[in-house]
């Protein structure tokens, strides 16, 4: 019985105690419970450079996101598809950063390519022809490849038309492809440009040429 | 301050990686003496002029470099001009420009010489090529090749031709 009156003292105390403690911190003003006083003292002009940076950042990391992005869409766009739908799926091809961004700029290339080759031939097809500079180039351009410096290549069609001629060239080996050009251009009359390409066929040896006029440029439209 | 750190961590990298990109393509100027011999042995003068001083006639090729690796590979528009003398009457200072694939084969050239039937020991003139507009592949360069005739005698005296220099511009 004694000690059922301690307990209730105690609780009793207890409670007193607790109350006290609430009363206290119900009046305690506001300034306790504010952030730490370095926060308020920074100057705005500290606070206006972490915001640029943090917002610099923000961009940075939006980029980033962006870059990734186009390089998983080109990746997917990429991937072959499974022909066996049943069959279990291809392991997936080990790629390296900026695999992906390669890729899309070599098919831009290409493409630019086949561009610039298109119009070279429309070129040859809508050029009027003017007869005498065609006849002697087509004779200068004949008789070079019956010389020691083009051995190795032979010439299967020579056509010229007035600023343009183009050449359909068998080689017997890739080294007398890769010198043709500079053989082709040091023949004592034929200046200006010229350019290889692989013939329609797609063999390895042989190939196109476009020369142009002396002193003229190809018929190639220069992107801005 | 860690937060900080780590900005200031980051800002560093970005600008590294903007360091390592290719360098933008521009006009850049280079000395003759760049240029190796393909056939004779050229005279290299202290000014950087390159000269043949031989009584044969002499062939050089000049590499160029191009900082870029990746893309684009080649540029639309590119032009190279030789500032060359030619005392010669009979003989011509030609120069090629050539861009070529990776693996050597020429896949454009443009080519020029002085002119004909006139010669000037004296006065420089500039040779300009300009490229058509082809896109190597990957690893494709560029390079300059050009013949200088051999020494020619005017009033008793030998003159020399010479590549003293050469400007590409894209």
């Amino acid at each position: 019985m004694r000690q059922v009156r301690w307990g209730v003292l105690g609780a009793a105390m207890a409670a007193v105690a607790a109350a006290g403690v609430w009363s206290l911190r119900g009046n305690a003003p506001e300034t306790a419970i504010a952030p730490p006083v370095a926060t308020e003292s920074r100057a705005p002009a500290e606070l206006e450079r972490e915001l640029r940076a943090l917002r610099a950042e923000l961009e940075s990391l939006r980029q980033g996101q962006g870059r990734l992005a186009r390089q998983v869409e080109s990746v997917e766009g990429a991937a072959p598809r499974s022909v066996n739908a049943e069959g279990p799926p291809p392991a997936p091809e080990p790629t390296r950063p900026g695999d992906a961004e390669r890729a899309a700029a070599e098919e831009a290339r290409q493409a630019r390519v086949a561009e610039l080759d298109a119009e070279l031939e429309a070129a040859l097809h809508t050029e009027p022809l003017d007869a005498e500079w065609a006849r002697n180039t087509e004779a200068l351009v004949s008789g070079a490849f019956q010389g020691p410096d083009l051995a190795g290549s032979r010439l299967a069609r020579v056509e010229c038309r007035t600023r343009v001629c183009v050449l359909e060239v068998e080689h017997e080996g890739q080294e007398a492809r890769a010198e043709l050009l500079d053989s082709l251009m040091r023949v004592r009359g034929l200046q200006g440009q010229a350019v290889m390409r692989p013939a329609a066929d797609g063999s390895p040896l042989t190939s196109r040429v476009y020369l142009s006029r002396a002193g003229e440029r190809l018929p190639l439209t220069l992107r801005p | 301050m860690k937060k900080t750190h780590g900005f200031v961590s980051k800002s560093v990298v970005a600008l590294a990686l903007l360091g390592a990109l290719p360098a933008a393509a521009g006009t850049a100027t280079y000395a003759g003496a760049l240029c190796a011999a393909v056939s004779g042995t050229p005279t290299i003068f202290r000014s950087g002029r390159l000269i043949n001083q031989t009584g044969s006639d002499m062939e050089v090729v000049c590499p160029i470099q191009r900082n870029i690796t990746n893309v684009p590979y080649y540029t639309e528009d590119m032009t190279i001009t030789a500032t060359v003398l030619d005392p010669s009457i009979t003989d011509d200072v030609c120069c090629t420009a050539a861009v070529s694939e990776a693996d050597g084969t020429y896949l454009a050239t443009a080519r020029t010489c002085t002119p004909a039937n006139s010669g000037d020991y004296d006065t420089h003139r500039t040779l300009s090529m300009n490229l058509p507009s082809v896109y190597a592949g990957p690893g494709g360069y560029l390079s300059l090749r050009c013949e200088l005739p051999k020494q020619v005698s005017i009033d008793g005296a030998m003159r020399s031709s010479v590549l003293a220099s050469f400007i590409v511009t894209e």
